[in-house]
């Protein structure tokens, strides 16, 4: 998908290059620094939603993502290191390792094990043991 | 023992039933492919899985790839010989659906830029000092995403004085490392069944208006709107 003039003046705002956004660590910090913030840029996402900005950025970015297969964390809160490179290396050359059979929807707990409390780690832990046990929700991480 | 006439009768209305019992098959048939094309409700449980992760230590696109599994196929299959592109397609069609990104107040929320809909923004937010924080909401309104809040608690105090003077969101538990919070699982439970659109628990089947949603927004001192793409579950 061609980038608009829009994504493009966007994508120049964050000094993004979209060609290598491979290369750019911790996107969502990057563009939250960049974008929320008015002392930084010329709009904040507090007040209002630049919707045409995003949606001109993810038209923008989304078709830049790598090619399946994707692999997601097999290890759970105890071991959160999806996709660095010795967990992939340590992962069976399957597509989607890590998720039970059958998945076809995911509900993803996003945590910054570096930041985040540990009551909330806790009860993402219990949240999906309750939802195994309740309503017969899959957890890729193999704890339930 | 029937006459050509009565053969000719019964040859036509077996001809008649059979045509009719036909259409009325392909018109279930497609009465149920439309049903199952135009209502993407979700069988409880089934086909869901539930997935921690921690996305600081991915590279932007590999941040993409993990929360756009919706979004359109890559660019990558296009540009590849036929066969190439049609193993990509295939691999991209087996990866499951985003339907919910859950996380506290913060950065990793962003990522709910790459789902595609209809998926659901769960966040968890911690009390005031600096309620309403809308910019996800707003992330979320932009984006066309539904959009939950699960209030959280307190349960360390800072050791000093919290924010730094003119840092946007100053003095607020959620932009502050020193706080620590806490969030109800039962909640948070209630908030994905409900975000999923799956029966609550027997026991939890009573209750949730929207009077008692008005009245936590009220409590947290937050402006959040409830609407049917907007909720909280108190």
């Amino acid at each position: 998908m061609p980038a608009t003039a829009a994504s493009r003046q966007l994508l120049r705002l964050l000094q993004l290059e979209p060609g290598r956004i491979a290369e750019v660590p911790q996107g969502g910090t990057l563009l939250v620094q960049r974008l929320a913030f008015p002392t930084s840029s010329p709009f904040t996402w507090h007040t209002a939603p630049p919707r045409e900005w995003l949606l001109a950025m993810r038209a923008a970015l989304l078709p830049r993502r790598p090619p399946p297969p994707y692999y997601y964390p097999s290890g759970g809160v105890a071991a959160l290191s999806p996709l660095s490179p010795p967990l992939r290396a340590a992962l069976p050359p399957t597509l989607l390792a890590g998720l039970p059979a059958g998945c076809t929807q995911l509900v993803l707990f996003s945590l910054r094990r570096a930041r985040e409390a540990s009551g909330m780690l806790e009860a993402v832990d219990l949240a999906e043991a309750m939802l195994a046990r309740q309503a017969g929700v899959g957890r890729c991480s193999g704890r339930g | 023992m029937f006459g050509p006439r009565v053969e000719l009768g019964l040859a036509l209305t077996l001809t008649l039933a059979l045509a009719l019992a036909l259409a009325l098959t392909r018109t279930l048939t497609l009465a149920l492919a439309l049903t199952l094309t135009l209502t993407p409700t979700l069988t409880p449980g089934q086909g869901v899985c539930t997935c921690a992760v921690d996305a600081q230590r991915l590279t932007l696109a590999q941040q993409i790839a993990l929360f756009g599994a919706a979004g359109p196929p890559p660019a990558h299959a296009a540009a590849s010989p036929p066969r190439a592109a049609a193993a990509a397609a295939a691999a991209a069609a087996a990866v499951p659906r985003l339907r919910a990104l859950v996380g506290s107040h913060g950065a990793n929320l962003v990522h709910a830029l790459w789902a595609g809909r209809p998926c659901a923004l769960v966040e968890v937010v911690p009390p005031p000092p600096r309620p309403a924080f809308d910019n996800y909401l707003s992330l979320a309104a932009a984006l066309g995403l539904d959009y939950w809040l699960v209030p959280a608690t307190l349960t360390l105090p800072p050791r000093q004085p919290a924010g730094r003077p003119g840092f946007p969101g100053a003095g607020s538990a959620a932009h502050d490392s020193r706080f620590s919070f806490a969030v109800d699982p039962h909640l948070l439970v209630r908030t994905l069944a409900r975000a999923l659109a799956m029966p609550p628990a027997e026991s939890e089947a009573e209750g949730e208006s929207e009077e008692e949603s008005d009245d936590l927004c009220a409590a947290l001192g937050s402006d959040v709107r409830v609407t049917d793409r907007i909720g909280v579950i108190s």
